[in-house]
């Protein structure tokens, strides 16, 4: 599949996500006296929720915040990581030298930990959680990527061009990151992937601000909450967060040179 | 090859197993000094969360106490029945008329589960503990109000001067925070140590308690000398109880279905009401006395500095839904600031602020807010009227909140909430300053814990409210002895705090103990936290 096909596919399941809400059938946040923690059925094709909320309309606002969340995150991530990665991996050696060490200290730390540790230092909410998300996963992003960028340094085309006094910048935009690309692309899904998980696993810890707003996170709680008796609750927000994972995935495995 | 490394790894593994258990053993901080029996009937008993320490003198959750209030005996005891305060310790005491004296009779032949003999200068070494400096006591030494010092008479003879009247010091005495305990044992550990090796004189001698695992306590074989509601349990007596750990709310029904607790404190009300159709386990709602779920309305920060606004926010609660969807109708709906079972609470306040939209509709047109521009919400300059809420995660309180959101939506008014996953967020976003309401609240029989929240100093007075009026009565109630006085001065207190509107009551809080199959005799003292575990027994086979 090419590159613009797989490109194409990203965009329509992301703006899918975010059409969803429009479409939802009912007001994420009405609870409904008395029909609480129902099960699926023509009216509510989820259920309810604890509060009588529809578990359905909840489901399709939720997608829009966590997705929200993990590509803001994604960006921040890959941004950061490759401008620091491709940085270690073209300069001199002891610039590589400085920032290494510092990319390994933030390795040795789960990332799901330095997320938490962020969220202490600058609050709770939406923004909170994208940054969190975002900065946890900057040093193995910047480690692939100066790796990959290492890679393609040694091949002797870098060579010939710099030997035939090609600025460094040009290297760069023109050799070393096009070429780093497919790796970083791949890796690119992994880092939405966990984006994506760590997101909802701080909404989880009831760290995404408002209880209200849906988000597939806190909705996973809500439904742990109720899940003796009502595990729709909790089901269709994790079903979709598996799918989003896989869907990550699979766009990102496909290679943009067959 | 590659099995062989296999194998090597295995046993490097298991040697290092076997390393960590022996260090383990060596250098378990608990090894008991209690001779060893096999018991005939052992349940486990499911806690709820894990205390931050388990010094009854020291530290002040609730859980702590569910396990000593068996393992220590207090002065006095409340009887479970009537509230009314019955010997314990102590058989007989006197309190002077001018309340600054109080003169204890102590039981003969009590004895320490360490052997050593219970007298006067057992309490007097407790009274010196509690009140040193060095002990931090975040819970006792409030309790003693304005205890001075004590006089020993002679061995069973002891009293405790005030500096001032205080008259729920027989109420301070009669919880498991001043229990008292061996001064051989408080002599030989430290204070941090002590917490691993307790040495009371009650129904149950304390064995181990293992950070993160267990607490164990055992059956005193010796005891004799409890308070006339501790009856013969017989041979079906539960002899030994194992304490265990459960955090995670939605584990606790799982832990109690698989059989691997007896009784499980603290269901998830969807659990418990569950649990009720099926008739398997046993559901004991125990209301806690204390203040109920309870929100504090700002009252310096517009627009909760108007009364009105406070009034309209508590006309447009719908508490009864709140009560039936959340807390699965297990509850009683609060009106004011005292729960129904605490004592000197008034049903006066009960009915004051019905659900009523529409009255909470005319109080904000009447206090000047619109909707000129139609979105629902009644208009603050450019924006909407919005209530900012701080929310701790505990106690079903986000829930509630959002159900609040969703019926204020009704009356026009915007509510924001913001979540304090722990007491130190709670504790900042106050400071911050930027709240309208905060949920929080406290637990006890005697209302004298209102002055931490009502008094116009308190520190948990995050009403920002201050009335010279409230003030004169809390501080009498406090000082008088007669029980009708501290009544007629209680009674006005809660008529006031709810004219004022400075609390949204929500409901009375219930602890849903879960019990399983072949337990009998679970019953809680007054505070309603505690068990008094002495007479539960298993059922007959």
């Amino acid at each position: 599949m090419s590159a613009a096909k797989r490109l194409f596919l990203l965009a329509l399941a992301i703006s899918l996500i975010y059409l969803l809400p429009s479409f939802a059938p009912d007001d994420p946040y009405r609870a409904e006296t008395g029909v609480q923690l129902q099960p699926p059925s023509m009216e509510h094709p989820f259920g309810t929720d604890l509060l009588g909320r529809d578990v359905l309309s909840r489901t399709m606002h939720g997608g829009a915040r966590s997705v929200r969340i993990a590509l803001m995150g994604t960006a921040i991530a890959l941004i950061s990581g490759i401008m620091i990665g491709a940085a270690a991996a073209s300069s001199p050696r002891w610039v590589d030298r400085l920032i290494s060490p510092i990319i390994d200290t933030f390795l040795a730390l789960p990332g799901f930990v330095l997320a938490l540790v962020m969220i202490t230092l600058i609050g709770t909410g939406e923004t909170a959680i994208m940054f969190a998300v975002g900065i946890a996963q900057i040093a193995p992003t910047a480690r692939v990527a100066r790796a990959a960028v290492l890679t393609v340094r040694s091949q002797g085309y870098v060579d010939a061009a710099k030997q035939l006094g090609a600025p460094p910048m040009w290297i760069m935009t023109r050799h070393l990151l096009p070429n780093s690309a497919p790796t970083l692309t791949a890796y690119a899904g992994v880092v939405f992937s966990y984006a994506l998980l760590n997101g909802a696993a701080l909404a989880f810890l009831g760290l995404g601000g408002d209880p209200s707003v849906p988000d597939w996170g806190a909705m996973l709680y809500e439904g742990r909450i109720a899940f003796r008796s009502a595990p729709w609750v909790a089901f269709f927000p994790g079903a979709a967060i598996t799918a989003v994972i896989l869907l990550a995935g699979w766009v990102a495995r496909l290679n943009p040179r067959k | 090859m590659r099995d062989v490394r296999r194998i090597g790894h295995y046993l490097r593994s298991a040697g290092i197993g076997v390393a960590l258990l022996v260090l383990t053993a060596c250098g378990s901080p608990t090894t008991a000094d209690v001779p060893q029996s096999t018991p005939q009937h052992r349940i486990v008993y499911g806690l709820t969360f894990e205390p931050s320490g388990f010094d009854p003198h020291i530290n002040s959750s609730s859980e702590l106490g569910i396990p000593l209030r068996s393992v220590y005996d207090t002065l006095i005891y409340r009887d479970p029945a009537d509230g009314r305060f019955v010997g314990g310790l102590a058989e007989a005491w006197e309190v002077t008329s001018d309340g600054l004296v109080y003169s204890f009779r102590l039981k003969q032949g009590v004895v320490f589960h360490d052997g050593t003999p219970f007298n006067a200068q057992a309490v007097g070494a407790n009274l010196d503990r509690i009140t040193s400096p060095e002990t931090l006591s975040q819970k006792a030494l409030f309790l003693l109000g304005t205890y001075q010092r004590y006089e020993i008479i002679d061995d069973y003879n002891i009293r405790l001067i005030l500096s001032e009247p205080y008259s729920p010091l027989l109420d301070s005495l009669s919880q498991v925070y001043l229990g008292i305990a061996s001064p051989t044992a408080l002599n030989q550990y430290s204070a941090e140590r002590y917490q691993f090796h307790q040495v009371g004189t009650g129904p149950f001698e304390f064995v181990e308690y293992l950070p993160g695992d267990r607490l164990v306590i055992r059956r005193n074989p010796d005891y004799a000398w409890g308070p006339a509601f501790y009856t013969s349990p017989g041979d079906l007596a539960v002899d030994e109880i194992e304490f265990r750990f459960y955090s995670d709310p939605a584990a606790r029904a799982i832990a109690l279905e698989s059989g691997d607790v007896q009784i499980m404190g603290e269901l998830l009300p969807t659990d418990a009401r569950a649990f009720t159709g099926e008739g398997i386990f046993t559901i004991n709602p125990t209301g806690i006395a204390g203040q109920p779920l309870q929100f504090m309305m700002n009252t310096t920060l517009y627009p909760t500095n108007s009364l009105s606004v406070r009034r309209a926010l508590l006309f447009g609660t719908n508490r009864e839904t709140i009560v039936d969807t959340i807390f699965q109708r297990f509850s009683r709906v609060a009106w004011g600031p005292l729960a129904a079972n605490t004592a000197f609470y008034t049903d006066q306040v009960v009915g004051a602020y019905p659900y009523d939209p529409i009255q909470a509709r005319t109080l904000l047109e009447q206090e000047g807010f619109i909707d000129a521009d139609n979105n629902g919400y009644y208009d603050v300059g450019e924006g909407d009227l919005e209530i900012h809420m701080i929310v701790p995660t505990w106690g079903m309180i986000p829930e509630v909140a959002q159900l609040l959101a969703e019926q204020w939506r009704a009356i026009g008014i915007r509510a924001v909430l913001e979540i304090a996953p722990t007491r130190a967020f709670v504790v900042d976003a106050v400071q911050e300053g930027e709240y309208h309401l905060v949920a929080f609240y406290s637990f006890g029989v005697d209302p004298s814990f209102l002055n931490d929240y009502f008094l116009s100093d308190a520190s948990l007075n995050w009403m920002n409210y201050e009335n010279p009026d409230l003030d004169t009565l809390l501080l009498d109630a406090v000082r008088q002895n007669d029980p009708s006085a501290r009544a007629a001065d209680y009674t006005q207190a809660q008529r006031l705090i709810m004219e004022q509107a400075l609390i949204l009551p929500i409901r009375d809080y219930v602890n849903l103990n879960g019990i399983g199959q072949g337990i009998d005799s679970l019953i809680f003292d007054v505070y309603g936290w505690f068990p008094l575990l002495h007479n539960l027994t298993v059922s007959a086979p």
